[in-house]
């Protein structure tokens, strides 16, 4: 079933640019060019995702998210200039499910909306699952019964020390782990210290589970502290 | 050389000089001043004069003591003359002569037959000389007279009495001596009368009156009482009637005293007269010494004070010291001399030396001193004179420079006008009320007067003091204001109303600085908010514009293009786009990072932990170009103060640098130490590229190492890594030695005191 796209920004080029993307992907796509404009068309259509930018003239990304949360609760993606934590922060805290800077990587932005299109299509479907031996975190999903570890439905292979280090912090989610902790429980022996094979790992792990390793979702590095799964 | 001889000749001179006027001064103590020298003749001084009236004085008491031990004045010694008449225990008791010279032998006291002299011998009898009361003297008639009566009038014991009679006989002895020869040049002729109603006749001579008046020198009473006399000054004391007998009036018999001036005898008068021509010749030498040492010393003190040289100018110490400040110290200077020189030589003259002329020499060294201070001065003021003014230095100068200069002298004036008015108001009170005061018994009006003025004056000071106190109020207020803005803060406004005079004036002055401080500071921060504002809103601008150029470059190295000559085009433009990306997202940090626009949320952070975890996440990138990364960090955690995400920003920053400009295959080394209660994290390596440019210029905005070579960074890293390390309060610091750069990061160890953070506490990451 081919699922549908609102991509709203008063840029028509970006708009076109992100169409053009997506129906490569096999999306269909409709565009809108305000706020208001948006609104009429999700009155009119039934849409499955929303990428909407933040500064438009007429109605704005912000108050557009906040009346589409009114109604609905298909997946937003608010795309913006702003790249403040402040600005984020507000996005997501509105309803919006992710938040993308421009100038971004299209390739992102496309593994993005598939993230956000698998983790609310399929939601419920694996959490039905009654084997115990299934940890959640957010779209990450560890069985541990078949050693293996899914992000938004995703299969994702890791090799058995990475998987070790994910299930500890997924295990224990909200948890910092320091360096040498992860050490000693992974490897079960006393870290001797100033080793990077640990953070080597992680950046693994990261590389892996993450859409962009530089602002990840799950695996997060405490800097000076340790790591840590944020819970979801 | 010749300057030392001179004062030493000036010394000299007036040393001799002093010595003179001492001589001098010695042979005019038996004169009024040296005024005698111009009496050229014995006869008619004052000397003579004087021992004429001795010798009167003499006769006068030999009558008296003839009168006591003769027999009515018959020349001859009658021991058994009745002499002190006493009560004693037995009553009244009659002494004679004979019984004294007794009694005064028991207590040892003789009289020597030939020489008249009483010489005391040892006391055989311890007999306690009993008391008695003399009630009269023979040889001291008129002893009670002068006395006020009274019960212990005339008490004595026979010791004392017995020695007090046996001086007079001695005395007696020695006056006859004298007056008794015939061969003198004094001749002589008088009668007394006696209380006893007789004559005491006088005489040394059978000469007659006439004849004495030819001997050169006399004097005569006529019967009428009248004296002729042509010595001079006159002796008075011959009419005088003091404690001796009055002169007879027994005819015929004239009073005459005569002195032979051609002194064919050789007596006192003779030896006198030698002795006087002596010593007008020995004063004589001495005014001439003197007059040349005066010569000598002054010619010598012009000689010192104006110097050999003409053009000698050098200046002494003594010549920079302000005059009135040299004349004071000059005066305490003689005095502490004459102090000292009277404490010490007074002690050798008058313990040891028993001289009793001592005090006039202390008088002339007390002059000698001023003098030598005086001349000490006077070559002093010569010298400043020829330097440029007898009162460049002094005081009085100083002051009118003072006064002269604008500033100074308002000041000074300022100062002296209201200061010397409350000295003169206090002092002319303080006199007011004293005068009141010693004069109140005058009457009740003086006492309201001095109750007024002593109100008046009190309420003046009182006055006076509350403006003081009120000044000091105000400077105070002043100065607290002046060190806040000292001390940063610049809102100091002070309200004027509280302020007079000059102190508003300054008070104004300071609220105008204030407020030209705050509105400078405020357009300082609005300049720095917009600029801030700018950038923010100009990255803005420019993402949405890039966002498309970034998309469609893509989208057109999706097109399949052969081309290969497009291809290279679309991968310029890609590279291109991706660093504009770039520059835009650090010059946006940048300018957040030096405004210090950036919330920083500061924690306990493990810089061991940290450089392990940045170690990892880089490691690829060295791994690229051939770099091995030494780690060499403590077992311990090293725990700093700092925003976690900003401190790993600036670690990457170095890293990155280490890894895009160190020489390929080379080492970088890094490290965490602690030392001096701060973290240093170090990286060092070693530059592919000459490092031909300064620490300070490498952390400035756009500058990189070699700006030609690499095109990838946007030259803001350092500048990014400096800020945000200095807004988390330390410090990065750049080393250059040769091809070796080394970047410290150097921050406060975390202490517990500084931040109680939970340990568990949930921190928050990206």
């Amino acid at each position: 079933m081919q699922q549908t796209i609102l991509v709203c920004d008063d840029e028509k080029e970006i708009v076109e640019a992100i169409s053009i993307y997506l129906e490569t992907d096999g999306f269909k796509v409709i565009k809108a060019y305000d706020g208001n404009e948006a609104l009429e068309v999700l009155e009119k259509n039934k849409v499955d995702l929303i990428i909407i930018d933040v500064m438009m003239p007429g109605l704005d990304g912000i108050h557009a998210t906040l009346k589409i949360r009114e109604k609905m609760d298909v997946p937003i993606i608010i795309l913006s200039a702003k790249s403040e934590d402040t600005d984020k922060i507000l996005g997501l805290n509105i309803g919006a499910d992710d938040y993308i800077t421009k100038p971004f990587n299209p390739l992102e932005l496309v593994a993005r909306v598939k993230s956000q299109l698998r983790r609310y299509m399929q939601l419920g479907n694996i959490g039905g699952n009654t084997s115990q031996a299934v940890y959640k975190c957010g779209g990450l999903t560890i069985n541990d019964d078949n050693k293996e570890v899914f992000v938004d439905g995703e299969l994702i292979k890791l090799t058995p020390i990475e998987y070790n280090i994910l299930l500890l912090l997924v295990k224990n989610a909200g948890k910092v782990f320091s360096i040498d902790e992860i050490f000693e429980q992974i490897w079960n022996e006393e870290a001797i210290g100033a080793d990077n094979t640990v953070a080597v790992h992680i950046r693994h792990i990261r590389e892996k589970i993450e859409i962009n390793p530089r602002e990840p979702r799950y695996l997060k590095v405490v800097w000076g502290v340790g790591y840590k799964i944020e819970k979801q | 050389m010749k300057k030392n001889l001179t004062i030493l000749i000036h010394i000299f001179a007036v040393l001799l000089f002093v010595a003179g006027l001492g001589v001098l001064h010695g042979y005019s103590r038996s004169e009024t001043g040296i005024t005698w020298m111009s009496r050229t003749t014995f006869e008619n001084s004052a000397l003579f004069s004087e021992m004429v009236a001795d010798d009167i004085a003499h006769l006068k008491r030999l009558a008296v003591l003839k009168d006591a031990f003769e027999d009515e004045g018959d020349g001859e010694l009658d021991t058994s003359a009745m002499v002190v008449t006493a009560q004693t225990k037995n009553g009244k008791t009659f002494y004679k002569l004979s019984d004294l010279i007794a009694a005064a032998a028991r207590y040892g006291y003789t009289m020597d037959e030939n020489t008249h002299r009483i010489t005391a011998g040892d006391i055989r009898e311890q007999e306690q000389p009993y008391e008695l009361r003399v009630t009269y003297k023979a040889f001291d008639p008129y002893y009670f007279d002068n006395l006020e009566p009274g019960p212990s009038q005339g008490i004595t014991n026979i010791r004392d009495i017995s020695l007090e009679a046996l001086k007079a006989l001695s005395e007696y002895y020695r006056l006859r001596a004298i007056y008794d020869p015939e061969l003198s040049n004094f001749i002589y002729n008088i009668n007394f009368e006696s209380p006893n109603h007789y004559d005491i006749q006088l005489s040394n001579s059978s000469r007659t009156t006439d004849e004495i008046r030819s001997l050169g020198k006399y004097l005569i009473v006529t019967e009428d009482r009248t004296v002729e006399t042509n010595i001079s000054p006159q002796p008075e004391n011959l009419l005088s009637s003091d404690n001796s007998f009055e002169l007879s009036s027994y005819d015929g018999n004239p009073i005459a005293i005569g002195i032979d001036t051609t002194y064919i005898f050789n007596d006192r008068y003779k030896k006198a007269a030698d002795n006087f021509d002596n010593d007008i010749r020995t004063v004589r030498n001495w005014l001439v010494v003197m007059a040349l040492c005066s010569v000598a010393a002054v010619a010598s003190l012009v000689l010192c004070i104006r110097g050999f040289d003409e053009n000698d100018k050098k200046e002494l110490v003594m010549d920079k010291i302000p005059l009135e400040a040299l004349v004071f110290l000059f005066s305490c200077l003689s005095l502490i001399i004459y102090v000292v020189f009277k404490l010490t030589v007074n002690f050798a003259f008058e313990e040891l030396l028993e001289y009793n002329e001592w005090e006039y020499w202390r008088d002339m060294a007390k002059g000698v001193i001023i003098w030598f201070l005086c001349a000490a001065i006077a070559g002093s003021m010569y010298r400043r004179e020829i330097n440029g003014g007898c009162f460049k230095y002094s005081l009085i100068n100083g002051l009118f420079k003072a006064l002269s200069n604008e500033e100074d002298g308002r000041a000074a004036w300022a100062a002296l006008k209201g200061y010397a008015s409350f000295i003169f108001i206090n002092i002319a009170a303080v006199l007011l009320i004293v005068n009141c005061y010693s004069s109140r018994i005058e009457g009740p009006i003086y006492t309201i007067a001095m109750v007024i003025g002593l109100v008046l004056l009190t309420a003046f000071d009182i006055f006076i003091y509350t403006i003081r106190c009120r000044t000091f109020k105000q400077r105070g207020i002043i100065r607290k204001a002046i060190k806040d803005i000292a001390g940063g803060s610049i809102d100091c406004e002070m309200d004027e109303s509280q302020f007079t005079g000059v102190t508003l004036e300054i008070a104004r002055s300071m609220n105008n600085i204030s407020v030209g401080l705050q509105t400078a500071i405020n357009e300082q921060v609005k300049a720095d908010k917009l600029k801030a504002d700018l950038i923010t809103n100009v990255s803005h601008d420019i993402r949405t514009p890039l966002t498309s150029i970034i998309n469609y470059v893509d989208l057109m190295k999706r097109e399949n293009i052969q081309d290969p000559k497009l291809k290279e085009y679309i991968e310029v433009l890609e590279k291109k786009s991706e660093r504009l990306k770039n520059l835009t997202e650090d010059l946006l940090e940048a300018s957040k990072a030096s405004s210090g626009n950036i919330k920083m949320d500061m924690q306990r952070i493990d810089m061991v932990e940290l450089v392990i975890q940045a170690g990892g996440e880089l490691e690829d990138k060295f791994l690229k170009r051939k770099l091995d990364l030494e780690l060499s960090v403590p077992e311990n955690p090293v725990y700093v103060l700092a925003d976690g995400r900003h401190l790993w920003r600036v670690l990457e920053n170095l890293y990155n640098n280490a890894a895009k400009y160190a020489l390929e295959g080379t080492r970088v080394y890094v490290s965490v130490e602690e030392e001096d209660n701060k973290a240093k994290f170090t990286i060092k390596n070693i530059s592919a590229d000459k490092l031909n440019i300064s620490p300070e210029e490498l952390t400035e905005r756009f500058v990189r190492g070699d700006v030609s070579r690499n095109t990838e960074g946007s030259g803001l890293g350092l500048n990014i890594a400096t800020s945000l390390t200095r807004l988390m309060g330390g410090e990065l610091v750049i080393e250059i030695d040769g091809d070796l750069y080394k970047a410290n990061v150097i921050l406060d160890i975390f202490t517990e005191k500084e931040n109680n953070i939970d340990e568990d506490q949930t921190h928050q990451g990206i």
